[in-house]
């Protein structure tokens, strides 16, 4: 069964920070396993193209071949590696990446992330793809970003975040003209300090650049999830019940109920 | 964006170091209670306020070295020119001595009531005093009054004046230095005509996280008043821009301003003409408004209006600089306002320090 409503294309969500070392790559391992658990086939997508570490995550010798699947070398099939049984098993789902500074990728930039973009698109055999992108706000991020269907931007309560998070933002707001991408906290050690970081970017936005970003989540700062990230071993397997995998998988049913047919489409939050 | 974290005794504290340090346009992200006591604030202000600033020094400097002749005007420009290639650190003007002509010249190019004019100058001239500020202070001590609104212990202020005068930012402005001050605040609403009025008071209300009602009439205006006075809740109260010499609008709003617990605070913009300005606070002074509020002195580089409004029988609660909320409420003695006046002649600048 599909549950994307893009008739046979893929839903591509980006997740980005701007700042690096706020936990994407956590965030994006775990939310293709919560989503891989509530039913969608999933792909999990290392657009770091420089620095890929997904594969380290999750202790992976194969990461697939992302180089030889954009230079044509190799079909999609060819070029994933599934995890925890691929994608279609209950909880497993497929990754793409580039061999941690394997260089090839390197300085492919915005053509390299419109080129992936359009192979990624058309990948009918997922419900999402899920793009982990580099720390930093180059041109091949935010196009990743830009031409995705939703956008999360992940902070943590450290106030460099902030700004490169608010950067992140405002980059891909003038990019795109109307796209505002939504905020995931990370790391806070209490929901009001989430929300107390949620809301400094929401008001920064709203000053600034007249927008107003949705608050998606936050996932809390956890030893469980340092401890997965050392075992190099998917938290949702080992911690499962840890207070970290429980708000990942609550996000991700947030994300895949609006995916379900019939339910409300994402909102591209625009700006005004 | 520049992101600043202030640590500071109390709010009113960190928002003057967040003025200090980041400027008017600042805006406050996040505001907690630090551990171990005091306040915890984080700002920031966008770079591009200072690229446009950048951007108009060319212009300025072109219309600098056009100006050839060493008049008042070209003195501002000059001033205007420094303070762009300085950024906010502003130098002190020296010292003028008095003179009534040149005083009385400087008070025309701010565009002061003629009456007024000639009545400050002959006040400064009789005070003795060799510093034209001073002079001129000692003028303007005789003639107005300073008294800051006490947020702790209000309870209903009714802001009234004309359209335009900024009336609903000045009431977000006090509701949020209220809640800095861990008052509880509602923000009332009247203005039920206006087209969007109450939309934009629910946007700062929202904004600054204090709630808002709509009152409909003086009946239901008096009940809310005193629903808030029963628990200790401070009524800002919105009103619709009105005329305050016209005889049917002066009912209507003198009705309101007798409602008990409600102080009637004139609010009115220094950027408009300064004879209109003085009619205007003149009347809502006998509505019953016994403080004022002067906004606008961000873009308003002639201060006769401020002058006129300052020394109304009524005394001036505060000046906002700033669109912003976070810009807040500043106070303005008689020195400030003569050092603003004659500065303003000297460096450009051409609002009140």
């Amino acid at each position: 069964m599909s549950f994307n409503n893009n008739l046979g294309k893929p839903h591509l969500t980006a997740i980005g920070s701007g700042k690096g070392g706020t936990g994407k790559t956590l965030i994006a391992v775990s939310l293709a396993h919560a989503l891989a658990y509530e039913g969608e086939r999933v792909l999990l997508c290392d657009a770091d193209f420089e620095l890929s570490n997904t594969s380290v995550h999750l202790g992976l010798d194969d990461c697939g071949d992302l180089p030889g699947f954009l230079a044509n070398e190799c079909r999609l099939e060819e070029a994933i590696a599934p995890v925890l049984g691929g994608a279609g098993i209950h909880g497993g789902f497929d990754i793409i990446a580039a061999p941690s500074g394997c260089g090839t990728l390197a300085n492919s930039g915005e053509i390299g992330a419109q080129q992936l973009l359009g192979k990624l698109k058309a990948a009918k055999n997922y419900d999402r793809v899920l793009l982990d992108l580099g720390a930093g706000v180059d041109a091949g991020v935010l196009r990743f970003a830009a031409s995705s269907d939703d956008a999360l931007v992940v902070l943590t309560p450290d106030p460099a975040s902030l700004t490169d998070a608010y950067a992140f933002v405002k980059l891909l707001q003038q990019m795109t003209r109307n796209r505002v991408p939504q905020i995931l906290v990370n790391m806070a050690v209490n929901d009001s300090e989430a929300r107390r970081t949620a809301d400094a970017l929401i008001a920064t936005c709203k000053n600034f650049l007249n927008s107003t970003p949705d608050y998606l989540g936050a996932i809390p700062h956890d030893p469980n999830a340092l401890d997965a990230v050392r075992k190099q071993a998917a938290l949702l397997t080992l911690h499962p019940q840890s207070a970290s995998a429980r708000a990942v998988t609550a996000i991700a049913q947030r994300l895949h109920n609006r995916l379900r047919p019939g339910s409300a489409p994402l909102r591209l939050a625009s700006a005004r | 964006m520049r992101l600043r974290t202030f640590l500071a005794s109390d709010m009113r504290e960190a928002l003057g170091n967040v003025r200090a340090e980041l400027g008017a346009e600042a805006v406050i992200v996040s505001s907690e209670k630090a551990k171990g006591g005091g306040v915890m604030v984080r700002a920031a202000v966008e770079e591009t306020a200072r690229e446009v600033l950048r951007e108009n020094l060319a212009v300025f400097s072109e219309w600098h070295n056009a100006m050839a002749a060493p008049d008042c005007e070209t003195h501002r420009h000059a001033g205007l020119i420094h303070r762009l290639r300085n950024g906010r650190v502003s130098e002190k003007p020296a010292a003028r001595n008095f003179n009534r002509a040149e005083l009385l010249q400087i008070l025309r190019t701010h565009r002061a009531p003629d009456a007024l004019a000639h009545a400050l100058a002959e006040t400064a001239e009789k005070a003795g005093l060799s510093d034209m500020t001073l002079a001129l202070a000692s003028a303007l001590e005789k003639r107005m009054t300073s008294a800051a609104l006490d947020l702790t212990k209000s309870i209903a202020l009714l802001l009234t004046g004309p359209n335009g005068a900024g009336k609903s930012a000045v009431a977000a402005k006090i509701a949020a230095h209220a809640r800095l001050c861990e008052r509880h605040v509602r923000l009332i609403a009247t203005d039920i005509t206006g087209a969007g009025a109450i939309a934009r008071l629910e946007t700062f209300a929202q904004h600054i996280d204090v709630p808002i009602v709509v009152a409909e009439s003086a009946e239901e205006l008096s009940r809310a008043v005193a629903e808030c006075a029963k628990e200790n809740i401070l009524a800002v109260i919105d009103t619709a821009g009105f005329d305050p010499r016209n005889g049917k609008a002066r009912s209507a709003f003198a009705a309101l301003a007798k409602i008990e617990h409600v102080e009637a605070i004139g609010v009115v913009s220094a950027c408009s003409d300064a004879e209109e300005i003085a009619d205007i606070a003149a009347a809502l002074v006998s509505l019953g408004a016994r403080r004022l509020i002067v906004t606008g002195l961000d873009i308003s580089r002639r201060l006769g209006a401020l002058a006129a409004a300052a020394t109304q029988n009524a005394a001036l609660a505060h000046v906002t600089r700033s669109p912003y909320v976070a810009g807040g409420l500043e106070t303005l003695t008689p020195l400030s306002l003569a050092r603003a006046l004659i500065d303003a002649s000297q460096s450009g600048r051409g609002s009140a320090q």
